[in-house]
């Protein structure tokens, strides 16, 4: 009986499978398309625009720029000097010290000649007590936050009530911001009342010339972990978010590098203090809240901003990455699970959430279950070895299809990789990622969902290994 | 059936695959060919330019260069010269072929290519008959590229056109306008004097925004004309074109502000007190020390640390007011430190929190 039980159960599963990969590759292309349109009706925009006539406006809004620092005495001083230098007419930088252990503080106190200031502000958002606040006398931009120790989002709510800026861009550890990315970022600010939160792109440093907080030559990384992490990020970014902008709006912003509406995040309750994804907990919020209350709530994704990041370059450290980030994805779909299929958040109900919670969360237990049903399907005679090649030669080829696309939108537009290595080497790793590494997330990704069942919240160790003289604020 | 479907799939893959990289590698290549070809020409064109800017008489004509690099060697060229630069530039062949292109884009039925048309003519500065017409571009992207346009060319018309666009229902047309009326200064005295005098005038907060920046004080006339007006928004961009203008009228009206029903408007009023220096309104402005809302409080405050010596007696005064509000905001006041003073001591630095 279960001789005969087993293959029919393995065909139907098979055939799940199949019509699964379909529909993903289905979607996959179809934000291929809506970037592409995105990305040249985006360049139509910016053709020839006055960047520079921006920079002596007196109406563009103030932004903050929130910098959480924890024990970063060696790196933090030309950190804050590379956002100080960020080309941006009204621009205020608040350094949040997270409650250092070591000197990070004096180090600020001595390089900027700060002075203490008496914090007149409002406590909005909860967050761990303030001990003091402090202004440079070089630079009246500069603002110090120093508190309590909290984690990450309690330093970026600290911020919050103390930055005074109209926009608050969030600013991640271990990224570098291009000179102009903030005079680009601002753009659906300027255009747009309904926009909350826009995010940039981020692209994967190593391996790159890296000096001073800037990347000076950009290449690609011929390490295989970066190398495989520039395509995915290339991918992520240049059609993953872009193509949302047409097709519902986004839901991930990159904590490394996003610009926000402080008053919308303010309304929100900040950030949230008990997940592992509190950037994606947070556009969840602003959308959904936005949407309750007829407030804007439009998330728009910008592809000429680019911050630097540097990727781990450990499989373990990787692991870890990609373990947490799938926890607070699935934490965030948990919470806000009600927007499901409900037609009153429109496109986020029923577009964009579906998407994410098919696609993004279950994707890597569908894939697991394929990896394991298809061969022993062939196996045990159910599955056709022929088709189950065939199945796999074709759904590798579109993965590798998808790249190229992305390479050639790329190569079309920003073209960051001037030289014929690097584009070669790029197409190396595109053909290389859909062997092995991706199905490795896939194992990160099931991991992460398996400890979030277990109620697991920790951000563990995250080592790297440093960018000439990066910005490690 | 399937076999066949996954085959032709499989076979559709490899074609586009091939294509793919074969355009990528071809445009690659094509560009730095192209790029390779065009830099010896780029650099004699620039250096052309650079002559005919110097005043170089009879200069050589510009190499025959694509229309992208053309615009390119033209707006490095043109950015940042003075009109008779500029009016050098435009004896040149090359310029006034650009020029008559950007014109011919401006009517174009597409608006990708009439913003292109408008862009091109802020860099040429170039465009007198054609741009003001596209201020009424059905496309806010043109409008507002038109607004850009309009800062250097600050005619009647324009300027009047351009306050009118204050109130336009595009976020970028508003922005570009507040922003092209700001920097035309002057110019746009005329233009926003006529708007505020109109019996009911659009945009009039944005419009009154603008005015406090422009400042000028034949602006606080037609002000104060609005100075009853129903919407609290108005009356503290009133407040603050007051505060921009100064004068007697305009400190009467201010310290009149500071009895209003809203909020905003008494934050406006204290804070352009302040901003004006008048140290006799530093009663009033101790009086509103114990306002109901924070941001008056830390308005008058702050205005009072502005005004010196009077202001700091009475700051010093509210440290012993019956109204702990008032104390509250006194004693932040003072312990503020800042460059000029000293450094705060640890208790007076104590971390008072504003609970709302």
């Amino acid at each position: 009986m279960i001789f005969e039980v087993v293959p029919l159960v393995l065909t139907g599963f098979a055939w799940a499978v199949f019509a699964y990969f379909i529909v993903v590759n289905g979607c996959q292309t179809a934000l291929l398309c809506s970037a592409t349109a995105a990305m040249r009706r985006h360049r139509q925009r910016v053709w020839e625009e006055d960047r520079v006539g921006l920079l002596g406006s007196a109406v563009t809004p103030t932004i903050s720029a929130l910098a959480p620092a924890y024990n970063e005495e060696a790196n933090v001083a030309e950190s804050v000097h590379a956002l100080l230098m960020l080309q941006y007419p009204a621009l205020e930088v608040v350094l949040i010290n997270d409650g250092s252990g070591d000197s990070t503080l004096d180090v600020l106190i001595r390089t900027f000649n700060l002075y203490p200031i008496h914090p007149i502000f409002r406590n909005q958002v909860p967050s761990q007590p303030i001990r003091g606040l402090y202004r440079s006398r070089i630079h009246p931009q500069l603002l110090v936050v120093d508190k309590e120790n909290g984690g990450k989002a309690d330093a970026l709510n600290a911020g919050l009530n103390c930055a005074t800026g109209e926009l608050v861009c969030a600013i991640d550890a271990d990224t570098l911001i291009e000179p102009d990315a903030l005079l680009r970022i601002v753009r659906p600010f300027l255009t747009d009342e309904n926009v909350v939160a826009a995010g940039g792109t981020i692209r994967v440093a190593n391996g790159s010339k890296v000096a001073h907080g800037r990347v000076l030559d950009a290449r690609v990384s011929p390490g295989l972990l970066a190398g495989c992490q520039t395509v995915e990020y290339l991918r992520s970014f240049l059609f993953g978010r872009l193509g949302w902008n047409n097709l519902g709006g986004n839901l991930i912003i990159s904590g490394a590098f996003g610009l926000f509406r402080r008053e919308s995040v303010l309304e929100v309750g900040g950030y949230v203090h008990d997940t592992v994804g509190e950037d994606m907990e947070l556009i969840a919020d602003l959308r959904r809240q936005g949407q309750d209350r007829g407030t804007p709530s439009r998330v728009d994704f910008v592809p000429d901003p680019v911050a630097w990041t540097e990727v781990p370059e450990s499989w373990r450290v990787l692991g870890r990455q990609r373990d947490r980030w799938h926890r607070g994805l699935t934490d965030v779909l948990c919470r806000h699970r009600g927007v499901l299929f409900n037609p009153r958040y429109r496109a986020l109900g029923l577009v964009v959430y579906p998407y994410y919670l098919g696609v993004e969360l279950l994707g890597p237990v569908v894939e697991a279950l394929g990896l394991i049903a298809v061969p022993l399907g062939l196996m045990l005679g159910a599955v056709d070895v022929t088709f189950g090649a065939l199945f796999l030669a074709v759904a590798y080829g579109w993965g590798v299809l998808l790249n190229v696309a992305v390479i050639a939108l790329e190569e079309l537009t920003y073209r960051r990789y001037q030289r014929w290595p690097d584009l070669l080497l790029l197409l190396f790793w595109s053909v290389v990622e859909g062997v092995g590494y991706r199905q490795l997330t896939v194992i990160w990704r099931l991991r992460g969902l398996w400890r979030y069942a277990r109620g697991s919240k920790d951000w563990g160790v995250m080592s790297r290994k440093g960018l000439g003289t990066p910005a490690q604020v | 059936m399937l076999y066949d479907v996954l085959i032709s799939v499989l076979l559709a893959e490899i074609g586009i695959l091939g294509a793919g990289l074969g355009f990528i590698f071809g445009h690659a290549a094509l560009r730095q060919v192209r790029a390779a070809r065009l830099r010896p020409d780029m650099r004699v064109s620039m250096d052309i330019l650079a002559r005919v800017l110097a005043g170089s008489p009879d200069p050589p004509p510009l190499p025959r260069l694509p229309l992208d690099k053309a615009i390119e060697a033209v707006a490095a060229a043109t950015r940042s010269v003075d009109d008779a630069g500029r009016a050098r530039l435009a004896q040149l062949p090359a310029y006034v072929a650009l020029t008559e292109r950007s014109v011919r884009w401006c009517t174009s039925p597409r608006w990708p290519r009439r913003l292109k048309g408008v862009r091109l003519l802020v860099i040429l500065g170039a465009g007198h008959t054609t741009v003001p017409l596209l201020l009424e571009d059905p496309r806010p992207e043109v409008r507002s590229a038109a607004a850009v346009w309009a800062v250097n060319h600050p005619s009647p018309q324009v300027t009047t056109r351009l306050v009118q666009m204050l109130g336009d229902e595009a976020l970028a047309c508003r922005l570009t306008a507040q922003d092209a009326l700001i920097r035309m200064g002057r110019h746009a005295v005329p233009a926003i004097i006529g708007h505020l005098s109109e019996a009911v005038p659009a945009a009039l907060a944005t419009a009154l925004l603008v005015a406090s920046r422009v400042r000028d004080s034949a602006l606080a006339g037609p002000a104060l004309e609005h100075r009853n007006h129903s919407d609290p928004a108005v009356r503290a961009a009133v407040a603050q074109v007051l505060a921009s203008g100064g004068g007697t009228d305009g400190v009467e009206g201010l310290e009149g502000f500071l009895a209003d029903p809203a909020a905003a408007v008494r934050t406006a009023a204290a804070a352009g007190l302040g901003a004006l220096g008048h140290w006799p309104s530093s009663p009033l402005l101790a009086d509103r020390l114990g306002d109901p809302a924070w941001e008056v409080r830390r308005a008058a405050g702050l205005a009072l640390d502005r005004l010196g010596g009077p202001g700091q007696l009475y700051l010093q005064r509210a440290l012993h007011s019956p109204d702990r509000f008032a104390r509250d905001m006194a004693q932040q006041v003072l312990d503020r430190a800042g460059p000029g003073r000293g450094r705060p001591t640890p208790a007076a630095f104590a971390m008072k929190r504003q609970e709302e």
